[in-house]
């Protein structure tokens, strides 16, 4: 299947968010590996969009090098954006084989088959860093969220995060980024959150707001109040919004410290061979009426 | 026991001649239910636990059946199996999960409640559904637990991990390369923690090179038991000269997407911890 008219910035993104705010700067590794299906390798060449934050586009940064198929490329985006502040950037890799073929240099035609590959075949490394070098991170792939073309229905996230661990010096941030390859993109989305205790009880439930080209970062010792420990204290996060896609990822803070550690987390499909099409829309139905959700759905 | 609940209850309340006619029925049951707990329904994972003085693992998982098919409430059992490195088995355990519930396990307190002690190994995971006929485990097919490691050091150093290795049918992968960069600023090694999820054995040679040119800095071979792991170690004052990225290659991992863990080690002792 041909998808016609397919944004050429939408074929490969990479959302991140700048944690300047913790004192983190941000550096991207990124990584063509195209070349793992000889018919689809491709140059690629980086693109990337800076939004502040509070979703306005700041920057736009049209060429930031090429990577050829095999190879990896370090961005510091400190050199993109202010980094005492966080922001959303949006990285881009061009297709240059696809852009060759595109008559306005925006669009193009591209199976599902090479879609499907280009966005799959690889990860790329975000890092966070502090000015004595110490650094952290995550290997992250994503296709396009909040686009159209990709998504033939509207999706929904569900999210299973049973890694928040709190004590006096750690606290856990779930954070939330809107992003879109689209440039007109206006959808606030609504995620129903929750937090329950081992046995399933849930001690928080409350609903988060996330503007486009936002991302929201919430600390769990914030939402719990109190104080705690040495002892570390467990919870299981859950989040679930049917509008449309919120890209989450946890990341645990030692505030003593100043250490960090990020994690993504699974998609439905991911936990359960059938999880698709149909009976992905019924778990869906089926969760939003669920005890942690319902008295949050509207 | 439901089979022998149920036989002495139809017994007891219906007419004999009944109970014979139905005899091939209950049997046919009765086969059909044990063949069915004794299908593989869920994939095994794996990972590192980490277990030394100074730093301790918590285990984070959930009973994912209800998020899954919350309309069925399920509950649920974790099953955990803890490896030395040289692939012997420590110590099993069995965890309930409630509907819509989770557990966390202090790795420290379970070794020293049992007696046990590996300063790392591979642990595995798999979580089913009490009654293998509820129907929200039915409708996902074949599940994977997925669950997250929180590393914890008293110098202050974290790490959050999901696993990423399965157990069982798996095979060696040739000729990896990382995917992360490795920058040299301020680190003192780099330290990586290998898992092996397959039962047979393996070698595996991990070289670390300069980004920039490809030139070969270290070198290491391994032997890795089935369901062993081992912790490889690169003293960057050891290398023969410093560059400013680093990357990791192997010839060869043990097992299916087995990439091992990497920690970073800084000069001021901190460290962190992700996926290679």
């Amino acid at each position: 299947m041909i998808l016609e008219g397919f944004l050429l910035s939408a074929v490969h993104t990479l959302p991140v968010r700048t944690f300047g705010s913790l004192g983190f700067s941000l550096r991207v590794g990124l990584t063509n590996d195209s070349q793992i299906d000889q018919r689809f390798a491709t140059d690629y060449r980086i693109q990337a969009k800076v939004y502040s934050a509070e979703g306005k586009e700041i920057a736009f940064h049209p060429d930031l090098g090429l990577i050829r198929p095999g190879e990896k490329k370090t961005v510091v985006v400190d050199e993109l954006a202010d980094e005492r502040r966080d922001h959303l950037v949006m990285f881009s890799l061009l297709p240059l084989r696809l852009l060759a073929t595109s008559e306005d240099g925006i669009h193009c035609a591209i199976s599902r088959e090479e879609l499907h590959h280009l966005v799959s075949c690889q990860g790329h490394q975000v890092e966070y860093r502090r000015p004595d070098g110490y650094s952290t991170g995550v290997l992250l792939a994503f296709p396009a969220y909040n686009y159209t073309k990709f998504h033939r229905d509207t999706p929904a996230v569900l999210v299973q995060a049973p890694k928040i661990f709190l004590s006096r010096d750690i606290d856990s941030y779930v954070t939330l980024i809107n992003p879109s390859p689209v440039a007109d993109y206006n959808q606030t989305h609504t995620i129903a959150c929750s937090l329950t205790t081992a046995d399933g009880a849930v001690v928080k439930a409350w609903r988060e707001s996330v503007p486009p080209f936002r991302s929201v970062a919430i600390s769990m010792k914030n939402v719990l109040g109190g104080k705690f420990d040495d002892r570390v204290q467990f919870f299981c996060f859950s989040g679930f919004c049917d509008t449309g896609l919120l890209l989450p990822l946890i990341f645990s803070y030692n505030a003593r410290a100043t250490t960090l550690a990020v994690e993504h987390t699974f998609a439905p499909f991911l936990y359960g061979s059938n999880l698709s099409g149909p009976a992905r829309r019924e778990v869906d139905k089926q969760i939003k009426r669920s005890r942690l959700f319902k008295p949050l759905m509207r | 026991m439901a089979f022998q609940e149920l036989r002495v209850v139809l017994r007891e309340r219906l007419p004999s001649p009944v109970v014979t006619g139905l005899k091939h029925t209950y049997l046919g049951l009765e086969r059909a239910y044990h063949r069915c707990r004794r299908a593989e329904t869920a994939c095994v994972q794996t990972t590192i636990y980490l277990n030394t003085t100074t730093c301790r693992t918590f285990i984070g998982l959930n009973n994912f059946y209800s998020w899954l098919g919350a309309d069925s409430p399920a509950q649920a059992h974790a099953k955990i199996v803890f490896f030395d490195p040289q692939g012997e088995i420590l110590l099993t355990i069995r965890r309930p999960l409630e509907f819509f519930g989770s557990c966390v396990i202090d790795l420290r307190a379970l070794f020293e409640e049992h007696g046990v002690h590996a300063e790392f190994g591979i642990f595995t995971v798999a979580v089913r559904p009490n009654n293998p006929w509820n129907t929200a485990a039915k409708k996902i097919g074949k599940s994977m637990a997925v669950f997250y490691c929180f590393y914890q050091d008293d110098n202050g150093s974290i790490g959050l991990i999901h696993p990423n290795a399965r157990v069982g049918d798996v095979s060696p992968v040739w000729n990896w390369s990382s995917l992360q960069v490795i920058s040299t600023e301020g680190l003192a090694s780099v330290v990586l923690y290998q898992m092996h999820g397959g039962n047979y054995a393996h070698q595996s040679t991990y070289r670390l090179v300069d980004l920039a040119s490809g030139e070969e800095l270290g070198a290491r071979a391994v032997e890795y038991r089935p369901h062993g792991s081992a912790k490889i170690e690169f003293r960057l004052d050891a290398l023969p000269r410093i560059p400013a990225e680093l990357l990791l290659k192997a010839d060869s991992l043990p097992s299916s997407n087995a990439k091992p863990l990497l920690q970073r080690v800084y000069k001021n002792g901190l460290f962190s911890i992700s996926h290679s």
